[in-house]
Formats: structure tokens, sequence, C-alpha cells
């Protein structure tokens, strides 16, 4: 992952904005749950999880034509996904709000990283992806797992890796 | 009695709806950035603007959230309708086609337990008015999920007046923060029923209702405890604008609802002319 001005993952401030470049992978309620049973029973992931970019959300249909809208969804529904996500090697998380009680914790302790995006600004997220395509589930509709590209995506950062918070 | 053609009853609320996504006439106008606003604010506030820009431009629906769709239908006692047995049925035909052809996001689900989504964005929650004349008039309203989760009702007594009231709003506002996308465009209702006051708080924001200034001085003067801005994070733009409705009610009750819309506020309106 890129963020703005040159900095790494290790100099990220909680509390500061940052524009990222780079994958994200979008879960939500539905995609998450399968995932974990698919991973239960030892199938293989279509996508990387180690150092991955998770961003819980669901896009409108719009992505052939490039007229999709996307933006993050309530982080608090996926808060118990976290730990397990983690395990798997997955690096940042893109929600909105806060998380559920413990799992600040559990992201700290991991050295990850939570970021806010600005909830409904889907047309202009939208705008600033390059690609995007259904890699999982396509049969959810919005909730299907898509691995998109984004360029100079505007974010809060809200768990950095020293663990400090801004909420 | 005049008629109204069902096809036509179709195509607007197809347009409407589509309209209301992306460049909804409620929004014409609107900027979110104020000169009052710190830097980090301002560049949040930015964004939304160029939100609504980019939603125009390139055709992308103002929010991946492109809601429920609600519809507001006033008819006059000497107008009907062709094409259908029913109203809902013509709405609902609008709708569909709105949200298929638009390239909107269905979130509607037909069970909230089993949450099976028909891909339809059907029902549309509509309510009917009978007037007198002619006209027959639709407001079309597209309501995400973040700012109706955070709307609340109220059953307060009457003794604690205007002062129960603001307390319940700046409460509503408080409990909200950040999870239904501030700048807030607040509906207040005061009045009427169990059932029908947050149909009101809704209406309040169609009709810009500003029925009460001392009630609306008393929340806006505490606006300020609230401690964020847009999107939740800190600053001074929770809400961007208050409207107010009151509505008769029983000797022992102030029911009180709070209608919390999130920055893309989208509604409008369309009219029919019966032909003769």
């Amino acid at each position: 992952m890129k963020f703005s001005k040159g900095l790494t993952e290790e100099m990220l401030n909680a509390g500061m904005v940052t524009e990222i470049s780079g994958e994200l992978i979008t879960l939500r309620d539905q995609s998450i749950k399968k995932i974990v049973e698919l991973v239960k029973n030892g199938e293989k992931l279509p996508f990387e999880t180690k150092g991955a970019y998770v961003f819980f959300a669901a896009p409108t249909p719009g992505y052939t034509e490039n007229r999709a809208s996307i933006g993050p969804t309530t982080s608090w529904r996926m808060g118990k996904f976290i730990p397990f996500l983690i395990e798997l090697g997955v690096k940042g998380f893109i929600g909105k709000g806060f998380l559920p009680t413990g799992i600040p914790e559990t992201i700290r302790r991991n050295k990850a990283l939570y970021f806010q995006a600005l909830g409904g600004a889907g047309a202009y997220y939208g705008s600033q992806m390059t690609d995007m395509e259904p890699i999982m589930f396509e049969e959810l509709g919005p909730e299907a797992v898509f691995k998109i590209n984004v360029v100079d995506f505007p974010l809060i950062i809200s768990i950095d890796t020293r663990g400090a918070i801004f909420s | 009695m005049r008629i109204v053609e069902g096809t036509e009853i179709v195509e607007g609320l197809k347009n409407l709806f589509i309209k209301l996504n992306y460049e909804p006439p409620s929004l014409e106008g609107i900027s979110f950035s104020e000169h009052s606003m710190d830097s980090d604010e301002l560049k949040l506030a930015g964004i939304l603007d160029k939100n609504m820009e980019t939603a125009k431009l390139e055709r992308r629906p103002l929010c991946q959230d492109c809601g429920v769709a609600q519809v507001f239908v006033k008819i006059g006692k000497f107008t009907t309708y062709s094409g259908a047995s029913t109203l809902r049925h013509l709405i609902e035909k609008g709708v569909e086609q709105a949200y298929e052809t638009g390239l909107l996001r269905k979130s509607t689900v037909r069970d909230p337990f089993e949450r099976i989504n028909e891909g339809k964005n059907l029902p549309a929650f509509i309510h009917i008015e009978e007037t007198s004349g002619d006209l027959l008039e639709m407001w079309g309203m597209v309501k995400g999920g973040g700012s109706e989760n955070v709307s609340s009702l109220k059953m307060i007594s009457p003794v604690e007046g205007r002062e129960g009231v603001a307390d319940f709003v700046l409460e509503t506002l408080k409990n909200a923060a950040g999870k239904g996308c501030p700048p807030y465009f607040v509906g207040v209702a005061v009045g009427g029923t169990f059932d029908t006051v947050p149909t009101y708080s809704k209406m309040s924001i169609l009709e810009k209702s500003d029925e009460d200034t001392e009630l609306k001085e008393l929340i806006l003067k505490r606006i300020k405890e609230l401690d964020y801005g847009v999107l939740g994070f800190p600053g001074i733009s929770a809400v961007k604008e208050l409207y107010i409705k009151k509505i008769p009610t029983h000797i022992a009750m102030m029911p009180a609802a709070v209608s919390l819309n999130c920055h893309s506020l989208r509604y409008g309106k369309i009219e029919f002319r019966s032909n003769p």
C-alpha cells in the first residue's frame, strides 16, 4: 500500500488524513461469514490475505460501465471478525465508526491499522477507483467480494501501528 | 373525474428516483464547507462537496447506499389514474425500473430475519393523502440505512414542554454522532400519535417546516454541546438544517420524533396534471 507524501505504515499517526493507493478487498456481513466457513474447511481463498487491506463496503452495480459508487459501511458489525482476519495476516481495515470493545486492543497488539473512510462519499471514492472485479460470491450482489484498485483514496487514520487511537 | 395515464406515473417516478440518486433537487445550492471550520474539518467538508460534483459529472450515485424508496402521495379527490388497479402497483413499477436502469444498489430485503434481497428494492414505502382539487403530487425520498438507524421516537410528558423536546433532540444527536453521516438535516415533529409522528418528522423535511421559533432557538443554542462535526470527527458542523413541525395531539400526550438525514439528502417532487 502506498500513502500520500511517501509515508510508510509505521509513519502514520492516528488523527491524520492520508490518501492511499493500492489494492483493497471488499468484505461485509454475508461474505465474511462465508469466508470463515471456507477457512474452517481448509479451502484456499482467491486473494493474498497476508498484508491485505480490507474495506468494509458494498458498492453500487455500475462497475462494468465505470460508474460505480463505493463507500464504507459501519465497522461495528464486522468487528467480531477482525481477530480472525488478523490471524489470516490482514494488515489494514477500512470502515466507518467505532469498533466493539476489545477489538482496538487486538489491532494494537498485532500492529495492524484501522482507517475510517468518509461515510457516504460514494461517488467521490468511486471516481478514485481504477478497477474493480468480483472475485468471490458474485451471487451476493453488493455483498460479493470485490478486488479493487484505488488511487489517492482519502482516509482518516483511526488506529496507527503504535496503537494510538483517534475516533 | 380526470385521469392521469399510468404510464406517465411509472415513467415519472423512474426518472425521479434516478435523479434523486445523482443530482437531487434537495441538494441544489448546498455546500458543506464553512469559513468557521478548522482546516481538518474543511478538508472533509470539501470531499463531500466534491462528492456531489462527481455524482453529477461522472454519473455515479451520490452514495453507495441508494436507500429504501419512500413516496408521499397527495391525490386530488377529482383525480384517478389508468393502467393499474392500485397506485402502489404503478409506483413500484417506476421504482423497480429506476433501480435497475439507474445502476442503483438494491438494499431492501423482503423478510427482516431471512434477509433475502430480491434485487428490486421493493416494496416502496408509501403514504397517501387525499386532497381537494385534481392534482396528483408525489414526493420521492431516498433514505439510507445509516441515518435511519439513528433516528428516534419518544413519548414525552406534556409537562416537559419545549425543554423536554430539546433534551430529546440533543440526546438523539449525541447518540447518533458519526454513525449516520453528518452534517445532518434534522426533521423534528411534535404531537400527533405514536404511529403518525415519525411520518410527520420526515414530512417536516420535505416541507422545510419552521413552525416553532422558540423550540428551534432552544435547540440551536445547545448545538455546541455536540462535540463533533463533519462525519462525526471533531468540528462544528453536526447539523446542517433543522426543521420543526407541530401537530395537534391528545391532552395527556406529547409524542416527538427526530428524523436524521445524512449529508446526501435525497428528495424531490413530481406533479401530474390529469387529462380532462
